[in-house]
Formats: C-alpha cells, sequence, structure tokens
C-alpha cells in the first residue's frame, strides 16, 4: 500500500507492506538513528520518534497507521554536523557512552522543553520513563536538560558540570567532552549495523528446545533446497576444534569446551544449526525443514543438584590437557561417549567434569581455625545470587566479509584481539588473515568479552566468501548470551566482643552453566576482590564451579565481586548485630589502609600464584566517613505512615584496574606531516571514555589541544596488540601504554627538534598549543614545520611514539555505598529513599563520565538487588526473555536522593594517578541495601532479588 | 502475519469486516497490544480505527463519554477524567506507550494484568458498544463493563466505541502491585463504593490477578454491604476465597493472596477515612 507522510519536514512516499512497522520503513530511508532494541517490546525506546507532536515507538507502530503523519526522528535535530543545544549538552554531562539509545534521548528531551521550557525532575523522569538507559543511569540526563536550558537562556551553562582534578593540568581531570560523543548523539553511522553492506546475506540459528539431550542426527536435505539457502553448517560439518569463548589471556584459565556446534546440546537455546542465505525469510523457512533427532537427557540447574550423588553429568567427554595433565589421566578418560566430546585444560584448575566440577580454586592466609576460637561471636552465612541478563542496549551482532582472501570482522567486542585470535583457530587460519574492526559498542557490560557470534558468523564467511549480517534476537540475549553466574557463597565469620574480625571463611559454589568460560576468574573474584578490604590475619577461601544446564554465564561488570561483596559485607552487618556493636565501627576497625601488606593476594591470582602487594592509594577511610555524614549515620528515621519502616545500610568495597602481571596494552602515537596527532590505540573503547583518556594524556603531554588529537582505537589491522576492555583496565593498563608512546613522542620530538634548531635538547621544552622552545634563545618551532622537514627527502622520517604497558603494580579503587529504604511491613514493599556511592578513582580522568558510570552502575545493581531475575521453568525454558518480564529498572525505580561522589586519591601508578572507576559501583547495592533493610524490619535478606514477597516471608506474613 | 491493513470508514463498515474476516481480521486502536512483540493476537487483516473520531472526552450531563481511541496520556490531561481513572492510567509506567496505547483497546486486550480494568469495574464503568444485529442493522448500546467482561465471548464481534463513567459521588481507589513500574503486575485491584450521606454503599471490589484473570469479590462486596465485617482488616482473611491463584514470574499463589486480600482491606480502611474525614473525591 501506498502511503504519505512527512518525515523531519521532509514529504515521503512510500510503498509499504502492511505488517511493516514504522521504523523498518525509517530505516530503509536512511533514517538509521530510530534504533532497534527489543524487538517490538515497546520497552526500551531505541525506537523513539515524534508523531504528530507525540513521542511514541516506531517499532511498535505499522508504517501504515503513519500514513499522512507528521514524523520527526532523531536526524532532525543536527544540521550538516551542526548539533542541536539540547545533543550538546547531553554530550557534555556526561550521558553520551555507550549511547545506542542518545539520540533517541535526545529528541525526547528536546520534545520536552519545546512543550515546557521549564520541567521539574519528575517532568523529566516521566519523559524518560519509556527508554531504558542502562550504562549512565538518568541521573546526568536532569543536569543535561538544566544545562540545555541554561545555554537557551543565557547562551552558556552555570551549573558545574562536575567537580574537576589536578589544578596544574589542562586536560586530566577536567570537564571535556568526549571525542566521540557527536557522532554517537547525533546517531550517524557508529555501530556494526551501520556497516552492513548492501545485498549482505543472513545467518539464523536453530536453537535446542531441550536443556540436555544428545543429537543424533540432524537432516538438512530439505532445508538446503529451500531458494537462496547458501549453507547450514551442524555438528556434523563443522570444524573439529575445541576453544574458549571468554576473551581473557592466552591461554585462558578456563576450560576450552566450547565447538561451533556440539553432538551434545546443553541448555535451552543451545546451538544446534547455523542457516545461511540470501534473505532472512528464506533461512528461517529453511530453518523449519531441519530435523533434529535428539535423545533427551535429565538435566540439573542448580549447584544443589550440580553436586548430588548420581548427578547428570553436562559435560563428561574426553579430557584433555595442554600442560600439567594428571598421571591418572587415561583412567580418568575410559568409557566416554563420542558425542560428549573434549574438555581441554590449558592447564589444571582442580576440575573433575565427571562430577560437575568446572574449576576449583583453594588458598588461606594464617589459621582460619584458630581465629574462629579466639572469637567471642561466630555465625556462619549462606548468601544466594540469582542469574542476572547484561542486557546490553545494543544486542550481539557482527559483519563479516571477505577482502581477497582476508576475512573482515565488523564487531561490537570488548576484546579485539582476543576475537581475532579465537577466529584464526576456529577457521583454522593464520592471525594475518583476519581483520577485526571494533565499532562502537552499544553495550557491552562484560557480555562482550566472550565470542558468542563472531566465531560462527566468521567462519561462515570464511566457507562460503559471502558478506554475512547477524543479530541476536531479544530472547537470543537472554537465552543464549553471556550472564551472571549464579553463586552461593558460605561465610562464616567470627569476631572479638570489641569487633575485631579473628577469622573469615568464604566458600563460593558458582553455577557456570553449559560452558566453562570465566569459570574460575569470576567465582574467584567474589574472594579476591573482597577479602583484601579487611586486616583480618586468618582467612580462607574455597572456590568451586559446577557445569549445570542453565542459560550460558560469563563476565558481567562486576564480575565476581557483587556476589563476594554482598555475602561478606552481609555477614559482617550481621555479625555486628550479633555482638550489639555498630555494623559502621565494626568496619571501621577491621578495614585495610595504604601501607597494609595484602598477603591473602598471593592465593587469589587468576589460575596461578598471585602477587603480595601493599596498599597503597585508598579512599575508604575517607568514604566511610564521609558516607555515613551523608546519610546521617546512627539517626533513626521515622515515616508518618506506621506502616512503612525506615533502615539505613552500608558497604565498602573496591575492585582492580586491570590484572597486574597478566595484561598488557601497546600504543603508537604518529605526529602527522601538518603537526597534528594520531594515535594508534590497541584499547577498546566501550563507550566509557577510553578513547578521550587516550586522547586527553597525548594532549597533556605534548601540550596540543584534544581537537589536534585523533585516534584509531581497537582495529587489529591498524592498532597494536591490548588484551583489551575488561576487569576494569582501560584506564590503568591501555591509557597508560597512549601515555608511554606519549612521552616516547614526546622524547623524539625533541630530538628532532634539537637537530633541527641545532640547540641541546636540555634547552628546549614543549609548549602549549604544540610547539617547540629553546629556553635559551627563544626559538620556536611548530610540530608542524618539525613534522614537515622531517619528511622532507633528507628528512630523518615520521616520527612515532610507542608504549607498551604491563606491570606487577596495583591501583585498587576502594568505595563505600550507603542507602536508606523504606519497607513496608503489611505489603513488603521497599522504596530506596537515598543511596549515596562514595568511590576513590585516583584522578578521574573524565569526571563527569566517571560520575554517570558510578550511577550507572550503581542503578543496575539495585537492579540486580530488587527487580531483575532470569526465571527458568523445570525444563530449563526461560520465562523471562525479554525486558518487561525481567524487570530491568527505569526512571520510576530511581532513588528519591541519588548522589555519587569522587573521593580524591592520587594513585602512584596509574596514568596521571587515575584507577578504574566503574566496576566497583556494582559492587555496594546488595549488601547495603540488604542491611538497611534489616536495619528497618529486622530481616535478613540472603537472595537475590530483594523482592516484597521474600520480605513477606521474612516477616511472616506468608509461608 | 498481517497480509491486508485497512482503515475503517463507519462502524457499520468496520464491523461488517469484522464478521466477514471470521476472526482473522482484528481491529486495532494504538497498537501496543497487537504489534508487540509476544502478542497474542492473530490477525491477517486489520482495520484501524483512526478515522472514526473515537478520541473525544465529553462531559454529558452527569455522565463522562471518554472515546475508545483516547490514549491514555490524553486521559492524563484531560480535566475531565476522574483522579482514580487518572492513578490507573499510571499504572502503566511508561509515558511512550501512554501516548499509543487507549482506553478502548486496553479493554480489548482482556490481559490478566490489565491497567484499567479494575479500576473501570469497581466505577461502575459502562461501555458503548456498536453491534450489527441478525437482520444486518447496525445498533448503539451502553452496558455494564461487567457484562461485557462476563459475557467476553459473545462481544467478540462488537465494536467498542467509548466508555461511560457516570459522576455521583463515588470513591474508587486502586493498588497494583509488581516488581518494577514496568514489570508485569501480580495483582491489581480496586475498591469502588457510592458515597450517600456520608456513608459507602454500592460496593465494586475487582482485582486483576496475573494467571487466574479479572475477579470480582461479589462476596466480600455483599459482607461489607451486610455488616459483616466488624473492622476492615476483616476482610481480609475471606477476600480470597474460591479463587483459584497460580505460582508464575509475578509471585507465587500464596503472595498473590495474601497481597489481594490484605490490600482489598487496606483499600476498605482508605474509603473509610476519606469519607470520614469528608475527603475530596
Amino acid at each position: 500500500m501506498i502511503i504519505h507522510l512527512t518525515v523531519d519536514n521532509k514529504e515521503l512516499q512510500a510503498d509499504i507492506l502492511s505488517g511493516e512497522t514504522l521504523r523498518d520503513l525509517l530505516v530503509s530511508h536512511g533514517y538509521i538513528s530510530v534504533r532497534d532494541s527489543d524487538d517490538k517490546e515497546g520497552f526500551a525506546g531505541s525506537d523513539t520518534v515524534i508523531l504528530n507532536d507525540r513521542p511514541v515507538y516506531a517499532n511498535l507502530m505499522l508504517a501504515a497507521m503513519a500514513d499522512n503523519a507528521v514524523v520527526r526522528t532523531p536526524h532532525s535535530l543536527s544540521d550538516k554536523g551542526s548539533l542541536s543545544i539540547m545533543q550538546q549538552a547531553m554530550i557534555d554531562s556526561g550521558v553520551v557512552q555507550s549511547a545506542y539509545n542518545a539520540p533517541a534521548a535526545a529528541l525526547l528531551l528536546t520534545w520536552l522543553l519545546e512543550h515546557n521550557s521549564d520541567p521539574t525532575r519528575e517532568d523529566i523522569k516521566e519523559v524518560l520513563s519509556g527508554i531504558f538507559i542502562r550504562d549512565t543511569g538518568y541521573e546526568h540526563y536532569f543536569l543535561a536538560v538544566k544545562l540545555a536550558q541554561e545555554k537557551m537562556e543565557t547562551g552558556h551553562y552555570i551549573t558545574p558540570i562536575a567537580p574537576e582534578f589536578r589544578e596544574h593540568l589542562d586536560y586530566i581531570g577536567k570537564v571535556k567532552p568526549k571525542v566521540d560523543g557527536r557522532q554517537l548523539v547525533a546517531g550517524w553511522k557508529s555501530f556494526v549495523e551501520d556497516r552492513v553492506e548492501p545485498g549482505a546475506s543472513t545467518l539464523i540459528l536453530l536453537r535446542s528446545p531441550h536443556a540436555h539431550a544428545y543429537i543424533n542426527s540432524i537432516d538438512i536435505e530439505q532445508a538446503l533446497k529451500v531458494p537462496g539457502v547458501i549453507t547450514i553448517i551442524t555438528a556434523f560439518n563443522c570444524p573439529d576444534v575445541y576453544y574458549m569463548s571468554a576473551g581473557q589471556g592466552n591461554p585462558e584459565p578456563s576450560p576450552y569446551d566450547r565447538r561451533l556446534f556440539n553432538r551434545k546440546v546443553r541448555h535451552v537455546g543451545d546451538r544446534v544449526a547455523a542457516i545461511v542465505a540470501k534473505t532472512e525469510e528464506q533461512a528461517l523457512k529453511a530453518k523449519e525443514l531441519i530435523t533434529v533427532d535428539y535423545e533427551i537427557l535429565p538435566a540439573i540447574f542448580t549447584v544443589e543438584e550440580a553436586m548430588a550423588e548420581d548427578a547428570p553429568i553436562v559435560q563428561n567427554g574426553k579430557v584433555e590437557f595442554l600442560s600439567g595433565a594428571p598421571d591418572d589421566l587415561e583412567s580418568y578418560n575410559s568409557d566416554i561417549d563420542e558425542r560428549e566430546g573434549k574438555v581441554i585444560y590449558p592447564f589444571p584448575l582442580h576440575a573433575d567434569i565427571r562430577h560437575n566440577v568446572a574449576a576449583a580454586a583453594h588458598g588461606a592466609i594464617g589459621d582460619v581455625e584458630k581465629g574462629f576460637e579466639q572469637a567471642d561471636a561466630l555465625i556462619e552465612r549462606t548468601y544466594q545470587s540469582s542469574q542476572i541478563q547484561c542486557t546490553p542496549l545494543e544486542p550481539h551482532l557482527v559483519f563479516t566479509k571477505m577482502d581477497n582472501d582476508r576475512l573482515v570482522v565488523h564487531a561490537s567486542t570488548q576484546v579485539p584481539f582476543h576475537l581475532r585470535r579465537i577466529v584464526a583457530k576456529v577457521c583454522q587460519i593464520p592471525e594475518n588473515k583476519v581483520h577485526i574492526i571494533k565499532e562502537k559498542v552499544g553495550g557491552g557490560y562484560g557480555s562482550k568479552q566472550d565470542i558468542l557470534v563472531e566465531d560462527v558468523v566468521a567462519y561462515a564467511t570464511y566457507i562460503t566468501r559471502e558478506p554475512i549480517y547477524y543479530r541476536n534476537t531479544r530472547e537470543e540475549e537472554f537465552i543464549a548470551n553471556s550472564t551472571r553466574h549464579p553463586m552461593r557463597v558460605t561465610v562464616k565469620m567470627g569476631a572479638k566482643k570489641d569487633g575485631t574480625i579473628t577469622g573469615v571463611y568464604m566458600d563460593v559454589r558458582a553455577n557456570t552453566g553449559p560452558y566453562g568460560n570465566h569459570c574460575l576468574t569470576v567465582p574467584m573474584n567474589a574472594c579476591s576482590k573482597t577479602l583484601p578490604l579487611l586486616t583480618c590475619p586468618n582467612m580462607k577461601f574455597d572456590v568451586t564451579t559446577y557445569y549445570t544446564n542453565i542459560p550460558p554465564t560469563g563476565a558481567y561488570q562486576g564480575y565476581g565481586a557483587p556476589k563476594g561483596s554482598y555475602a561478606l559485607m552481609t555477614a559482617l552487618n550481621e555479625l555486628a548485630d550479633q555482638l550489639c556493636i555498630d555494623p559502621l565501627e565494626m568496619a571501621m576497625k577491621n578495614k585495610v589502609d595504604r601501607g597494609f601488606m595484602l598477603e591473602i593476594l598471593k592465593s587469589l591470582g587468576e589460575g596461578r600464584e598471585g602477587t603480595v602487594v601493599p596498599v597503597g592509594s585508598c579512599g575508604l577511610d575517607k568514604a566511610l566517613k564521609e558516607g555515613a555524614k551523608m546519610i546521617n549515620w546512627g539517626v533513626k528515621e521515622r515515616m508518618d505512615d506506621p506502616e512503612w519502616h525506615v533502615g539505613k545500610g552500608f558497604a565498602m568495597i573496591q575492585q582492580g584496574s586491570g590484572l597486574p602481571g597478566l595484561d598488557h596494552s601497546t600504543c603508537d602515537v604518529v605526529l602527522n606531516t601538518d603537526g597534528t596527532i594520531m594515535i594508534h590505540s590497541g584499547g577498546s573503547d566501550l563507550g566509557t571514555g577510553l578513547d578521550t583518556i587516550s586522547v586527553k594524556c597525548v594532549s597533556e603531554v605534548l601540550k596540543i589541544p584534544m581537537d589536534k588529537v585523533a585516534i584509531i582505537s581497537g582495529d587489529t589491522d591498524t592498532t597494536l596488540f591490548d588484551t583489551g576492555a575488561y576487569a576494569s583496565s582501560g584506564t590503568y593498563f591501555s591509557a597508560n601504554a597512549s601515555l608511554k608512546a606519549a612521552n616516547d613522542l614526546k622524547e623524539k620530538i625533541l630530538n628532532e627538534a634539537s637537530l633541527q634548531m641545532e640547540e641541546p635538547k636540555e634547552d628546549l621544552s614543549i609548549e602549549a598549543p604544540g610547539v617547540v622552545v629553546s629556553v635559551k634563545t627563544g626559538k620556536e618551532l611548530t610540530f608542524a614545520t618539525l613534522s614537515h622537514d622531517a619528511l622532507t627527502g633528507v628528512g630523518r622520517g615520521q616520527l612515532v611514539g610507542y608504549g607498551s604497558f604491563v606491570t606487577n603494580d596495583a591501583a585498587i579503587p576502594y568505595g563505600a555505598h550507603f542507602a536508606q529504604v523504606a519497607v513496608n511491613i503489611r505489603t513488603g514493599e521497599i522504596k530506596v529513599q537515598k543511596y549515596y556511592g562514595l568511590q576513590d578513582a585516583g584522578t578521574p580522568i573524565n569526571p563527569e563520565l566517571a560520575l554517570c558510570q558510578m550511577y550507572g552502575a550503581s542503578l543496575k545493581s539495585i537492579g540486580h538487588s530488587l527487580y531483575e531475575d532470569m526465571i527458568l521453568d523445570e525444563n530449563g525454558v526461560c520465562l523471562t526473555p525479554d525486558f518487561t518480564t525481567y524487570g530491568v529498572p527505569m526512571t520510576s525505580e530511581l532513588p528519591d536522593d541519588f548522589k555519587m561522589v569522587l573521593i580524591d586519591e592520587d594513585d602512584e601508578f596509574g596514568p596521571y594517578g587515575a584507577k578504574s572507576i566503574s566496576e566497583i559501583a556494582t559492587n555496594g547495592a546488595a549488601p547495603a541495601i540488604a542491611n538497611a533493610i534489616h536495619d528497618a524490619v529486622g530481616v535478613w535478606m540472603r537472595s537475590w532479588p530483594f523482592t516484597p514477597e521474600k520480605i513477606l516471608k521474612e516477616l511472616g506474613k506468608i509461608s | 502475519m498481517i497480509g491486508k491493513f485497512t482503515k475503517g470508514e463507519s462502524p457499520k463498515q468496520i464491523l461488517q469486516e469484522v464478521q466477514k474476516g471470521k476472526g482473522l481480521t482484528r481491529l486495532i486502536a494504538g497498537g501496543t497490544e497487537i504489534n508487540r512483540l509476544g502478542s497474542s493476537v492473530a490477525a491477517d487483516h486489520l482495520i484501524s480505527l483512526q478515522n472514526l473520531s473515537l478520541n473525544e472526552i465529553r462531559k454529558e450531563g452527569s455522565l463522562i463519554s471518554i472515546g475508545a481511541m483516547v490514549t491514555f496520556t490524553e486521559m492524563l490531561e484531560s480535566d475531565t477524567i476522574p483522579a482514580y481513572l487518572k492513578e490507573a492510567v499510571r499504572f502503566c509506567g511508561s509515558f511512550t506507550r501512554r501516548n499509543m496505547a487507549t482506553i478502548g483497546g486496553n479493554i480489548a486486550a482482556d490481559r490478566d494484568d490489565s491497567y484499567l480494568m479494575p479500576t473501570l469495574l469497581s466505577a461502575k464503568a459502562r461501555v458503548l458498544l456498536g453491534d450489527i444485529s441478525i437482520d444486518g442493522k447496525y445498533n448503539e448500546e451502553d452496558i455494564p463493563l461487567r457484562e461485557y467482561l462476563e459475557f467476553r465471548d459473545h462481544f467478540n464481534d462488537s465494536l467498542i466505541l467509548a466508555v461511560i463513567l457516570n459522576r455521583p459521588q463515588r470513591v474508587v481507589l486502586s493498588k497494583r502491585f509488581a516488581r518494577s513500574v514496568q514489570s508485569n503486575a501480580a495483582v491489581t485491584v480496586s475498591f469502588g463504593a457510592s458515597v450517600e450521606d456520608g456513608t459507602l454503599s454500592d460496593f465494586r471490589i475487582f482485582a486483576a490477578v496475573k494467571g487466574t484473570g479479572i475477579v470480582r469479590l461479589s462476596h466480600i462486596e455483599e459482607g461489607i454491604a451486610n455488616r459483616q465485617f466488624v473492622e476492615p482488616e476483616d476482610v481480609a482473611p475471606s477476600a480470597t476465597q474460591n479463587i483459584a491463584f497460580v505460582d508464575d514470574i509475578t509471585g507465587s499463589s500464596s503472595y498473590k493472596r495474601y497481597i489481594l486480600g490484605s490490600s482489598v482491606a487496606d483499600l476498605y480502611k482508605q474509603s473509610l477515612s476519606i469519607v470520614e474525614n469528608g475527603g475530596d473525591l
């Protein structure tokens, strides 16, 4: 049918299909900023447009319903590269980070200001209630609106955006626009989906309906006859290559138990076949014609079921070791069903797959039993965390193509170099035949540290030479993506009457699901990012990870720390309660301070012995004291309604900054012929501002404005190796590499200037804006002249700085989160009234972005604690495969009073004293809220999420 | 798979098309239910109500008529819509969705976690329906929403034209229980009563219970009317008799049972308090 509409002031006549959505129509006409995050759920708002002056979801609306309508898209906000005031205010306030739906948010807020020039916080919350912001929370959106208002009224901003740090520096610690902010907020081509070439084929996956089954046979004969079908890949024709999807180090401390396709499916949603066809319709038709003969097996879903005698065994194949094979391996491998495949351990991880144990680790300092004997009070409690989805707004997707005989992968990844290695391994080709181009990442949160879609799509392109686009549905994100490991953490803790902790034991039992990616390192973090907070001399831990048939798990922001922090800090509060002492006092008494030697780290390495280091810069004390003051700690609050009881809680937290001894970053910085700078960084900016940090480091060293510095990052052809963005490594590792490269280039510039100016290097200095100045003669040489002369036919060549960063030094961020909640004793409802996060990030290089990440991570973990939950039925089918049923926090779930504070602590090892910022912020909510609930109504919440129903059960209102 | 989309010309023409379509022709109002991911509505021909001018809110004497195509946002923006209905409209937590969802669509969607149905039923709302009789004539009649709900299948081929609210002194209080504002509700409950001479009468208590559907708590209505309960709290234990609750992702059956009983008692208590204090209805 033919419809007419006006889009962004242009008449559009379109011949549409009856079922076509308005979004499909708009995207097909080039309005690419109208994106899709929810497959027509009408929830996430990436598809928001204004229709006849009302914001609507374009994906939830049939195009036919827009006949004769006036439509406005985010494209209307920018004019030939010039951004609107609202768009610029969003960049300046720091909310444009992964930014997949930032254009839609800009459109909504623009619409709001056009209809209400002085909106209240509630007005803004209301308008943003239909848009899901995962990365930055919503708090700085209020600021963005205020800034835009001020700019419109006065021509400039009045409200301070964020505190600034290090007065002596020009760029570091200062509020500066994120270098890729313009393209992201305007909705210009940025993401993988924007790189797909016309005519690309499509790939869809046939997934298992069973949680646990052998595949006896797959009949693809009829499916292959469907016109347009190019190939179908199954366990019977894929490479017999075992690998690990986790992009972390090489070799990874995880079992290699992945194959493109297996003869055994291990979760509902596991891969069975990949269908490549010219169109999606053809692929779907072929999918229906594939018949699979399954032999269904009993399935297990919990740690307890996995531990049981005679439990079904999830991974029961032949075990191999790349090193350190045990002597009894031959007998261990007797009587193997070949359909089970293999599990290859790069080195021993204390596994026993015949008992579903994927990995284990144990360690101790002091004598924990002696510590317990010395205690006046002793508790032992078990805390259960649930399976949580990362929910990036941009799902996992990839576009692959051949360029001559090289495989080109446009990826949304945190680990381009690990991705290249794994794709090369799967395709059995050398790494120089693979080119990974990391596009902008529309949300990762750890889930894009795993190679979950690129392996099969790249292989399909490699064998067919077809360009192929693949994109997970939102349901596939839930059932076949990586998620937070459910964990059962038992803490035994003893203390003296005065609150001195004498012994701590943590028993971590983690559920890795069907595959073992991150199966050691995530659970280890439950201990390694919590126990080092305490000065207790007697500590012991056991970590055991079990295979089950739940949807896959993996990395998620915070890694294992949020679960360990929840258990350890709640146990500390429970023990303080038993001792009748203030838990904050107890924390203050037992916390570490600068200089304390962290002996526990020796046994907390990731698959090898860790390095013992002293506590370095540490803002823990300040965070606890300032937070206590902010929340009026010790003062009991009351509400008028007697059914609502108020309580306060806190948690002290820590994380790491990358993995000293394991991570490695490299970078080169090139002086262009006009004196501008090009950075080639191996680092992977996930939207968090790593590229901006690298640019700031170079600008600071070379005293050159940021707009004279450009960056390419995460491209395996044009940048140097970097282990990737995970474990909070970006600022510490990748930026340190950039800083080293900048300093190297500075030296080279001075050397070259010395030759060109014929003055000793010692007499030369670099001054703004990119000029070499002689302190003796006053002579000046611009970078442009210097570079030009270096590159004439008689010059000495282009100046390139190189930086390689490895370290054994740790830059540990610390902090404290405080919560005040109200709990209704009749209904079990919980309201977070106040939430304060205070964190020491060393020098916050991008303070406005840092604050937004703290807000985002805190709201996320409030969501994990109170609302979010992947629920499986008795057959392992996910009952919550969309945003609505899963339950993410939106503006309505914001705390009434939400504040993030940057504690100023200079670090000796981070670039310009910087430490990591974002991950740590996921560690505080669960224990702070659990402890606040106890303070309010006297019940301990020992499992996620803390639902009203659980409160009522604990209160004895329901059974 | 939607094979055909047309815009309805008149109620009669639309209803004729629906009759011809034999269940595969469906009406589309805002589209938030029909188009959404996981919709249970299957159709190969959609007829839009856009052109029928069903988007007016009118005062007609003591009555308020709300056209079926009036969106949730339009209800919130109207001075005519009573506060109790606006409260229920806000149960739909997404501003953007409220711009699309319509009152007629919400009723027709027949969901067990309906935002509006318990409130409208407790308010004793009526629906104006368009129908084609056996002799082919087009008729309009307004019936109690309760009756529409009770005989839902009978009205499958009817067209909701408007929702009608009476404007006597009536207190209507509603409460929705969901993990987060935009999660599916386990229970949405509404308590309605008329106010005459400072006392409550003519009670209506309805709940949308996930997995169970819309239920009327008639025995509690009668019990309150007959002064069977001494205190409002006494309502709770018997409120949920004869309701089959189910365990699902929104909560266990025991949770739903408790929260429904407790809330009915609480809403009753609040209603008494409002009347006793001469509060604004």
